[in-house]
């Protein structure tokens, strides 16, 4: 099982060239008489101007020198590259969606609306939450909204000193980016064993603490066992618990976030629930939260009249008022619904079984090389092991396997050296993931100083990219002007 | 107790490899490896079903939802403001929705990636030149969340708290600001529009920024559809006093407009082109900004840089800005974004050209002027505002705003919207055109009006 990318080699330098360097320049433009002298464009554009073959051909080559879930094995650490099934790209196609405008009178929208309206259904129940928002664009959006309604939360108890909110150190950057973002101050949180530990969190609650924020399971991929201590230990120090959604994957059909004292909780569509990544995006991230908050969530709301019609509830004074245009990623939505529709409970929970299955078959399978920290404890959705001790960095690792199909996370958790973490997904077939840890297993021992060698490029300068950005092509003078 | 027995499209495992990892593992049930939950939730029926439904089921169930709904594709559309309708050729959405982009992942590993980085080059390259503007990032959310990480970039920058809001602004844009605002405490301070014209009135704006003045923003189209030629004062000022100047934009008008880069702007927001709109999302928050500010910038930057055999390639730089990074310290929490919408609108803007693009954007001008002149036509009617428009203009309407609310509906027409009491412009209704509007669209539109007046 080798991975070799198609590449049209342009020349020895360049591969496939820039759009701009297949054709520039313009075929003669027409003169808008009414508009102001003043206001008038005077220059042109560099843009390209080619034939339409040319534009199908150079995005079909770049697509080609491009790895993505449809083409192999993606196993990346908590973002749960999953399939992406083709019936919900086939139904955010469908003209009764997608030529939607958010402006249209909700009486023209409804079937929309009753589609959003179930998947709020779907997800309380899913998170043992009472009310839920699907606004936020993507996780972090969603996170930003839970620390703002935290914020909110806390003003309207006159409880100002609540300046501090608490996350471990295993955490995802972006939950440190959110809290601040949200105008708090960040504490971390040191984990012990793999977890974090009540006596260790009990030092750092106090009454300047607004809310944990906590992944579940973390991202070593260990569930956090005394969870139910921390989240009364949480509220008895008067804050409350967020859990980040992102590994929700291992617990889908098991356990409600809510059932284990969450106060707050996002998901991420585009982990859990298949939408695709898009390269980075879009995805979506609901928040779902316990009755006393719903009155913070972002406006505008879904609401049902007597006569079972739908409509936005677009003022609400106690709000955190607006996180975006619209009404969510109703695209993404769609396809985050159709899955769960696809899957219902009984496959929702087999897909965390799986999930967990696979990810201890694997870490299993490749602790014969590699040191798997806490060996004693099981894991869930992902693992993360160590490549010290192979001989090998984790970089060097990471990009031999990209001659295998795509490379795990490299280093991170920061609290493992030469960190891999893997997360396969139950839309892994056994065979595939064989493949993949014996090609992992492998790898210490070859040369990999030539790595990644059947990649449309090999391993590229990102220091010098850092040092002298080249951010567009008008910094490279190509294309006639 | 379950018994892992479940075989299904979307699970990769068979019972048989399940009982062959459990037997490596050498455990008799999955629900050891859940040892240490504490708990299993009880879950309802009721809310979702329990068993799996097949493909034809949940596609007939949810195509029969998008039959409920009326769209923009066979209503005539007179909608105002984002997001913009325009046609978008079938090769946009068979490219960007290739799997190979559509189902990878941001590329970190770029070796691997090449195809997703280049396609965000070209569509930072090409926005930076429709802008005139140094530096694209590869997106984020919507236009508005950009905005609001523009007001978060220019408080890095200066560490000024109050942002003036010249004008009118899109209200639901400026929701979204004052939300990303509130979490550093950013004070917002809005300054009137002209009422005759629809501009800026340049006098108050002028005279609200000072010396604590970290951001001036101007939208230009504006709420009323108004191209606001007041960006150069506005921007001067705002740099004599210390603070940023942001322009609010249209992707495409820039192919007939002066560009935000050239009258002034240091940070330039707006939506991109080449995508449906989706009853609202996803979309794609386009973010532009000069050089000297790149290491404030929010959001992830594509750059060049050649491989260890000297060929060209691409990787995501700059990355010590970032959340995954800098943690609390980045220049945004943002991760996610709205990769795979800009490389829909680098196809868009590769297959269009600055030729057509510029046929677009004049084909929608003149379908605005074409528009406004026949409601003129109906007596008592007339255009609102003196200021130049682009697509979207305000028109005084001579009849009760219920009365053809009611119309309009009647004859499945979206749009246009009556403008919100707090501008104090009553009996005034916003009109949004595109180049997709028909002679029978306007027809329909004429029809509808002037039915409202009759008794």
């Amino acid at each position: 099982m080798r991975y070799s990318q198609a590449v049209y080699s342009h020349s020895q330098e360049v591969n496939e060239p820039l759009i701009i360097e297949l054709g520039s320049g313009t075929e003669g433009v027409q003169e808008a008489s009414d508009i102001p002298e003043r206001m008038k464009r005077r220059g042109v554009p560099n843009l390209p101007c080619v034939p339409e073959i040319t534009v199908v051909r150079h995005y079909t080559r770049l697509s080609q020198m491009n790895f993505g879930v449809d083409t192999g094995t993606y196993p990346l650490g908590s973002c749960t590259m999953k399939y992406n099934p083709k019936l919900n790209d086939e139904l955010a196609s469908l003209e009764g969606f997608s030529m939607l405008h958010p402006k249209q009178e909700e009486s023209t929208a409804q079937g929309a609306l009753e589609l959003l309206w179930r998947l709020e259904t779907f997800l309380k129940e899913l998170t043992g939450m009472d009310a839920v928002t699907l606004e936020p664009a993507a996780g972090s959006q969603g996170e930003l909204t839970g620390m703002l309604i935290t914020k909110a939360y806390f003003r309207e108890r006159g409880e100002t000193g609540r300046r501090k909110v608490l996350i471990p150190d295993t955490a995802h950057g972006s939950n440190f980016a959110s809290a601040n973002m949200a105008g708090f101050e960040v504490v971390t949180i040191p984990s012990r064993n793999g977890e974090l530990d009540p006596g260790i969190v009990s030092r750092y609650l106090g009454t300047d603490t607004a809310a944990f924020m906590i992944t579940v399971p973390n991202t070593l991929g260990i569930f956090e066992s005394n969870i139910l201590t921390i989240n009364r230990m949480v509220h008895d120090a008067g804050a409350l618990a967020y859990f980040d959604g992102a590994n929700m994957n291992a617990l889908l059909g098991r356990v409600k976030p809510g059932d284990l004292g969450f106060d707050i909780a996002h998901l991420n569509t585009h982990k859990t629930f298949s939408t695709p990544h898009g390269g980075g995006g879009p995805g979506a991230g609901p928040v779902c939260v316990k009755k006393f908050l719903e009155v913070y969530l972002p406006v505008p709301r879904l609401r049902r009249k007597e006569d079972g019609s739908l409509y936005w509830q677009h003022h609400l004074p106690r709000s955190v008022g607006r996180v975006r245009e619209g009404y969510g990623n109703f695209g993404v939505l769609l396809r985050a619904y159709a899955y769960m529709r696809r899957l219902g409970l009984e496959g929702l929970s087999q897909v965390s079984r799986d999930a967990v299955l696979i990810s201890n078959y694997a870490a299993k399978r490749l602790s014969q090389r590699y040191l798997l920290p806490f060996p004693e404890k099981p894991r869930k959705h992902e693992f993360v092991v160590s490549a010290k001790g192979t001989g090998k960095r984790a970089l060097e690792i990471a990009k031999g396997i990209l001659e295998y199909g795509h490379a795990p996370t490299v280093y991170f958790p920061q609290i493992v050296e030469e960190a891999l973490m893997v997360e396969f997904t139950e839309t892994e077939t056994k065979r595939e993931i064989d493949e993949y840890t014996d090609a992992l297993l492998e790898l210490p021992g070859r040369d990999l100083s030539a790595s990644p060698g059947s990649t449309s490029v090999s391993k590229l300068d990102e220091a010098g990219a850092a040092r002298r950005p080249v951010l567009s092509w008008r910094e490279l003078g190509v294309g006639s002007k | 107790m379950q018994t892992d027995g479940l075989e299904h499209q979307y699970l990769a495992l068979s019972k048989r490899d399940r009982e062959e990892m459990m037997a490596f593992l050498g455990i008799e049930t999955v629900d050891t490896l859940f040892s240490d939950v504490p708990m299993v939730s009880h879950f309802e029926d009721a809310a979702l079903n329990r068993s799996p439904a097949e493909e034809p089921e949940v596609y007939r169930e949810v195509r029969d939802l998008s039959k409920r709904n009326l769209t923009c594709a066979d209503a005539p559309c007179f909608l105002p403001g984002s997001p913009r309708i325009h046609y978008i050729p079938a090769a946009v959405q068979v490219l960007a929705g290739r799997g190979e982009f559509l189902t990878s992942y941001t590329p970190y590993q770029p070796e691997i990636s090449q195809g997703v980085l280049q396609a965000l080059f070209e569509y930072q390259s090409m926005v930076s030149e429709l802008t005139a503007l140094d530096v694209v990032n590869a997106s984020h959310y919507t236009y508005g969340t950009s905005l609001g990480e523009a007001a978060l970039m220019a408080h890095r920058t200066n560490s000024r708290r109050k942002i003036v809001v010249c004008g009118a602004v899109d209200p639901e844009r400026l929701e979204v600001l004052r939300t990303y605002a509130s979490g550093k405490s950013l004070i917002i301070k809005e300054t009137p529009f002209d009422a005759s014209s629809g501009r800026v009135n340049l006098e108050a704006a002028l005279s609200e920024i000072d010396q604590d003045t970290s951001l001036v923003y101007l939208e230009s189209p504006n709420y009323f559809g108004i191209v606001d030629e007041q960006a150069p004062e506005l921007s001067q000022e705002a740099h004599s006093k210390g603070a940023l100047f942001c322009q609010g934009f249209d992707l495409v008008s820039l192919a007939l407009y002066a560009p935000p880069g050239e009258l002034g702007a240091d940070i330039a927001v707006g939506e991109g082109v080449g995508y449906p709109p989706m009853y609202g999302g996803p979309s794609l928050g386009v973010f532009a900004t000069r050089k000297e500010y790149v290491r404030n910038i929010p959001g992830r930057l594509v750059g060049m840089t050649s491989d260890a055999h000297g060929k060209r390639g691409y990787v995501i730089t700059l990355q010590t800005r970032e959340q995954h990074i800098r943690r609390e310290k980045a220049t945004s929490n943002i991760t996610t974004n709205s990769a795979v919408l800009a490389i829909a609108c680098a196809v868009y803007l590769s297959l269009l050209g600055y030729s057509g693009l510029r046929r677009v954007a004049l084909k929608v001008h003149e379908n605005a002027l074409l528009a406004a002149q026949e409601l003129a036509k109906v007596p008592g009617a007339r255009l609102r505002l003196s200021g130049h428009f682009y697509q979207d203009f305000v028109m005084t309407l001579p009849y009760e705003d219920d009365r053809i609310s009611r119309s309009l509906a009647g004859h499945g027409i979206l749009g246009p919207l009556p403008l919100p009491a707090f501008y104090g412009l009553p009996h005034s209704w916003l009109f949004g055109t595109n180049e997709l509007m028909t002679h029978e669209h306007l027809e329909r539109l004429m029809t509808a009006i002037r039915e409202a007046g009759t008794p």
